[in-house]
């Protein structure tokens, strides 16, 4: 992609409509041009910020002005009043205008807040979606900042859904730096309703090569009082290969969950 | 898109062994890697099995890797008379370049090899160390991920945004500029954390120390869980003490990204740039 053709794409890469193809070509080209990764990098946080907005709200003297008008032309063409009815064309064409403009404004104001609420829904669902999109796309990134930043975007999500979920598994199963995995397993806490999300959980300790990561799975765990975490962590309390402060963290999670 | 160089340092030891045979006990390898005007930022990824990294500031646009193999505790130089022809015993240092982007590996397994990086001011980095080595970072400003085994962590003077681990020793950073878009985390198992960061810096703070203090002259306003208690008379070097179960959150000057700081044995230092 050329940098012409990335600014073309930026709404679409934005809204999430963008093929796989493409975002993968449009990364591709923001990887390696620092001039197209900050317009990404602000349009981005614009359209965070867009989220944030509030609603404008016409102004409090609006009504008033537009009921001061409906009665200054309902007094002006009451009917019994004839007299007072335009007499030349160009009057006719005068009132005829101002009744159009009168109704334009009162369809704007009147139906603006129904519009406006279903609007706000419809952004939300796509803000929503966007957060999504791009907490996947940052966990993909080849530098580890990108995808801790990734990691951070999933808090942002009011429901995280199952794709971010397993995104953020694999963040703790598999990112070759500690750090990021560590985020991910904090992130993962709002995910621990999900009987497998906890089942995961508990599947990773053995795995995972960094004690610090195992003790803060053992941490995010045992205050679920899940006894079924039970076997694995004395498994890991008896194992003369793991880390000290991890065996002593799993005799701890064992009697936190009284099961030692 | 630019073809990949590689740059075989053994060849540079060749050149030495037949120029030099009565080589130094510690011999360096030099590489120099010239800017890419037409590439991607400067990334330099360097890792290690045994020994240190130490990367340096300079205002050149090359980077230059230099790797000293110690001999460690080899016999002497001479033997009945004759020299010893030093064999490539050195770093096995492997320099690889493509768009910008430098990794470089040492291939030695058994022999301590240190490499010195001196890389442009802004340069994002990505070190990895193993064994019986300190990473020190000084004066870059970029994207800095650093991760240590049994070393030490120690970015002095950086910029931008920093990641970094030690599994045994302590991580020991000061930022003179944060980048303020990114999250940053810092964690230990054993080792202290220690974190200078500039005074008007903003953000959301994840704290857990397990088995240790946390300080700071920073005021932390507390989030939601759990409950800290400040101390503001138990105060070490007019410092706050803050207390609480196994970690809190909170905010640094009204909020931002998310700073993490994470240690289970050790101590945690918040500090103002003064």
């Amino acid at each position: 992609m050329t940098c012409e053709q990335i600014r073309i794409g930026m709404a679409e890469y934005l809204a999430g409509r963008m093929s796989a193809g493409d975002r993968a070509a449009f990364l591709g080209h923001v990887d390696h041009c620092e001039a197209c990764a900050a317009e990404v990098e602000e349009f981005t946080a614009l359209w965070r910020d867009l989220d944030d907005l509030p609603l404008p709200m016409p102004s409090t003297r609006m009504l008033p002005r537009f009921r001061a008008m409906l009665h200054a032309y309902e007094r002006s063409s009451r009917p019994s009043n004839l007299a007072m009815m335009p007499s030349r064309p160009w009057m006719w064409g005068a009132l005829a205008a101002s009744l159009f403009v009168g109704g334009l404004l009162a369809g704007h104001y009147l139906g603006r807040n129904s519009a406006a609420n279903t609007e706000i829904a419809s952004l939300k669902t796509e803000v929503e979606g966007m957060r999504q999109m791009v907490t996947l796309t940052l966990l993909q990134q080849q530098s580890a900042g990108e995808r801790l930043r990734g990691v951070t975007w999933s808090n942002r999500m009011e429901r995280p859904d199952s794709a971010v979920e397993n995104a953020l598994l694999t963040a703790v199963n598999r990112d070759p730096n500690v750090n990021v995995r560590l985020s991910a397993v904090d992130a993962l806490q709002k995910f621990t309703a999900n009987p497998a999300v906890r089942r995961a959980l508990v599947d990773a300790i053995p795995v995972q090569d960094s004690p610090l990561v195992q003790i803060a799975l053992i941490d995010a765990i045992v205050p679920l009082g899940d006894a079924s975490a039970g076997s694995m962590l004395r498994q890991l309390a008896a194992d003369p290969h793991a880390n000290e402060a991890v065996r002593k963290r799993a005799n701890w999670g064992l009697r936190k969950l009284g099961v030692a | 898109m630019s073809k990949p160089i590689v740059i075989s340092a053994a060849l540079t030891a060749a050149a030495l062994l037949t120029f030099a045979p009565a080589r130094a006990q510690e011999s360096p390898e030099r590489v120099v890697v010239p800017y890419r005007s037409s590439g991607g930022p400067r990334i330099v990824h360097a890792s290690l099995m045994n020994g240190g990294i130490t990367v340096k500031r300079h205002d050149g646009q090359d980077v230059i890797v230099e790797a000293s193999a110690h001999s460690g505790g080899r016999p002497a130089h001479s033997r009945d008379g004759m020299k010893r022809l030093d064999l490539n015993h050195g770093s096995g240092l492997d320099v690889e370049e493509d768009n910008n982007v430098i990794e470089i590996k040492t291939n030695a397994m058994e022999e301590e090899s240190n490499l010195v990086i001196t890389v442009p001011a802004n340069t994002s980095l990505k070190l990895k160390c193993l064994n019986g080595g300190d990473i020190l970072v000084d004066g870059v400003t970029g994207e800095i991920d650093a991760n240590n085994l049994n070393g030490k962590v120690t970015l002095n003077h950086v910029s931008g945004n920093v990641i970094a681990h030690s599994l045994n020793g302590s991580v020991i950073v000061s930022l003179d500029r944060v980048d303020a878009s990114k999250p940053m985390s810092f964690s230990t198992l054993n080792g202290d954390i220690d974190v200078t960061l500039p005074a008007d810096f903003r953000a959301n703070v994840k704290i857990k120390a397990d088995n240790g203090d946390v300080f700071s002259d920073f005021e932390v306003k507390p989030g939601a869980n759990p409950h800290p208690v400040t101390e503001p008379g138990d105060a070490k070097n007019g410092k706050y003490k803050i207390r609480f179960d196994n970690s809190m959150t909170g905010t640094i000057n009204g909020g931002g990204p998310e700073f993490t700081f994470t240690t289970f044995n050790g101590e945690i230092r918040i500090r103002k740039r003064k």
